[in-house]
């Protein structure tokens, strides 16, 4: 994929204002058809009078954009949630939405502005504007090298693994410090207190918390958890226990990793939920970390994480993948009598439970339903649901 | 005054603009009666009054409906169209100057048609309108391009009932030209590069003078290859060329096939309608 230049004039596009509680009532006057996927942004039902006052003070020019970006808050067909971290600055978060299939057509990045009350919409040419824009990030003015370097971990290995390399990263900072040499090797149980940190405290500047938001699963490790996890590491040539099996060390292969990690450039996080061709909800998780030299691509699934070193062109056809929509969410309007399909189509799955509606505990708005994962997410905490 | 406009607000604002216009037209007569020798009161009048004829084409043109019309079959994108849904007597279906918004498109949208079967009684409005026939049509030179399909839905529009015909497309522009839209003189809409797109179907470039030749001819050039218009849509619709949308179905869902398309067969003149003054004549070329 071509990559597009870090001075184009996208990156200088207008950012409109509008005031969240707007946006509900110009939908309901403006007649819009909004679908499922519509309804995970959460807007509150404001004043219809206030809404069109406020459409009526803006220039028709803008009224022209605006039009565009209602339409496709009302019916998405897909949404990416980025979180992105260059160095250890601030995270800059914002979703990309879009309402046409084709994938070259315009989309719309989403934030809220630090109050909360207006959100933040710029207009992209199309999505490979943001690729674009995460290439020359992870690029950081120095091509990247190449590696043949994928493994394949689960959930409980990935976060483990993480856990040693924000681990092995605290120790190499506090050796600086201390004007000590770098230990060879690493305790589990500092490891098991790097997992339990990244757990609690949720600082994206370390791996383990950057990653846990958008993790289908809440993890839950115990002892044997991570003592199972830092075994299959060690089979997998990631890691070499000691022989009493209280520390660790990195292999080769495993330092190579570490070391790259400690100088780590930029991360960057992307969930896309969408829908299948049949109309059935789907999503991808991915992550991509651009480390000293090499850029790391960790691909999330429902039971394992693939990581791999990947080159800039190849973090170019992922990322060109991850925005692009495949089918078209049902539509989110009023139904009153239920298609005759949907009860065959229902018995052929008896597995999966029938969602009902939940909402976050910690910020109270409705979360969504990601049916490849069987859990509930909260876009506005971006994390999922306790089962 | 909301926007949309109710339609209240849209009687009021039309009723005074109209008023106005007329009172426009006499000053106008006046001022070119006397050569210029007109009293400045009345040069003055003229002025102010178009000056809100002019605020109130600004507040017709930014209030007017723009509803969900459509959906393209490939983008899965609901087509959002200016109408003016109260009545025919709204200067969005004035044919030679309507006033309508920027219309903002699909990417794949080529242009609209339309048809519109009258109801019982026809408004007067000081402009023609030509509304289409009463029965939708497809224009089989557009709709066999490959890469082409339509969709056909149904809007009420005051007491008549009108059925929009919608164009979308891929890599289509080499082969087509497109027609006006729907009850207008000309075809525009914002491109998804945010460039204006204007064109006038059926007229001449200044700078094509191949005109020339064929009046210059022995008469033996072929045919003007035009566009011919197709009242049978049950083969359009079987070959999925044609997709349709329920009547009043709000999610705007694409039907595909003839079994149970509400909009076969329709009855209805077959003739483009021209209304003036409130009442329909056949719109017909009297050259033809």
């Amino acid at each position: 994929m071509a990559k597009k230049n870090i001075d184009d004039q996208e990156l200088e596009m207008r950012e409109y204002h509008v005031p969240r509680a707007a946006v509900q009532p110009l939908l309901t006057s403006f007649s819009m058809v909004r679908n499922r996927l519509g309804e995970v942004f959460d807007l509150p039902q404001g004043d219809a009078g206030q809404a069109t006052r406020w459409w009526q003070s803006q220039k028709p020019d803008d009224q022209i954009v605006l039009r565009q970006a209602l339409t496709a808050l009302a019916s998405p067909v897909i949404m990416s949630d980025i979180a992105i971290m260059r160095g250890d600055q601030g995270l800059v978060q914002t979703t990309l939405t879009k309402e046409s299939l084709r994938a070259d057509d315009p989309a719309f990045l989403v934030g809220t502005d630090e109050g909360g009350e207006n959100l933040r919409l710029r207009r992209l040419q199309s999505p490979e504007v943001m690729a674009g824009t995460i290439l020359m990030y992870l690029e950081a003015g120095v091509e990247p090298g190449l590696a043949d370097f994928k493994f394949e971990v689960n959930l409980n290995e990935f976060l483990v693994l993480l856990a040693t390399l924000d681990l092995h990263r605290r120790s190499h900072m506090i050796s600086l410090l201390e004007h000590e040499e770098a230990k060879p090797s690493l305790k589990l149980e500092d490891v098991q207190k790097s997992v339990n940190d990244g757990l609690q405290y949720p600082d994206p500047r370390w791996l383990v918390p950057f990653v846990v938001p958008i993790l289908p699963e809440k993890p839950q490790l115990d002892w044997d958890a991570i003592w199972q996890a830092v075994y299959s590491l060690g089979q997998r040539g990631i890691v070499k226990l000691s022989g009493d099996n209280t520390e660790l060390a990195l292999t080769e292969a495993g330092d190579l990793l570490a070391t790259e990690m400690l100088r780590k450039m930029t991360q960057v996080r992307i969930a896309s939920l969408g829908y299948t061709e049949d109309g059935k909800q789907g999503s991808q998780t991915s992550f991509f970390i651009r480390g000293e030299s090499l850029i790391w691509y960790m691909d999330v699934g429902a039971e394992s994480v693939v990581v791999a070193a990947v080159d800039l062109d190849k973090a170019g056809e992922l990322l060109a993948e991850l925005f692009k929509p495949v089918g078209a969410p049902p539509v989110a309007q009023p139904v009153k009598a239920a298609p005759k399909a949907a009860a065959p189509a229902a018995a052929l799955k008896p597995a999966a439970p029938a969602p009902k509606v939940r909402y976050c505990p910690d910020c109270g708005k409705p979360a969504t339903w990601i049916e490849q994962y069987q859990r509930w997410y909260c876009y506005g905490c971006q994390k999922y649901l306790e089962p | 005054m909301n926007t949309p406009f109710t339609e209240k607000e849209r009687r009021d604002l039309l009723d005074a603009y109209f008023r106005d216009q007329e009172r426009s037209e006499e000053l106008d007569y006046e001022i070119a009666v006397t050569g210029g020798g007109a009293a400045e009161t009345v040069v003055q009048e003229l002025e102010k009054l178009r000056g809100s004829l002019s605020d109130a084409r600004d507040q017709y043109r930014l209030n007017v409906p723009v509803l969900p019309l459509s959906r393209c079959p490939i983008t899965r994108q609901v087509a959002y169209h200016s109408i003016d849904v109260y009545g025919l007597d709204g200067p969005w279906w004035d044919n030679q100057v309507p006033i309508r918004p920027v219309e903002v498109l699909p990417s794949t949208f080529i242009m609209v048609l339309g048809a519109l079967k009258l109801g019982p009684s026809i408004e007067k409005a000081p402009f023609p309108v030509r509304p289409g026939p009463e029965a939708p049509y497809v224009v089989p030179e557009v709709l066999s391009h490959p890469e082409v399909k339509a969709v056909v839905s149904m809007v009420k529009v005051g007491a008549h009932t009108a059925y929009p015909v919608f164009y979308y497309g891929l890599d289509w522009e080499k082969d087509i030209e497109p027609m006006n839209n729907w009850g207008a003189n000309h075809w525009s809409y914002l491109d998804r590069d945010g460039n204006l797109r204007y064109n006038e179907y059926g007229v001449i470039p200044i700078s094509d003078d191949s005109y020339l030749e064929d009046l210059e001819g022995d008469g033996d050039e072929d045919e003007d290859e035009g566009y011919t218009v197709d009242f049978d849509l049950r083969r359009w619709v079987e070959e999925g060329k044609l997709l349709w949308i329920a009547p009043g179905d709000q999610t705007f869902t694409l039907r595909e096939g003839a079994s149970g398309c509400p909009y076969l067969d329709l009855p209805g003149s077959r003739v483009f309608s021209l209304i003036v003054d409130g009442e329909r004549l056949d719109d017909v070329d009297e050259d033809d």
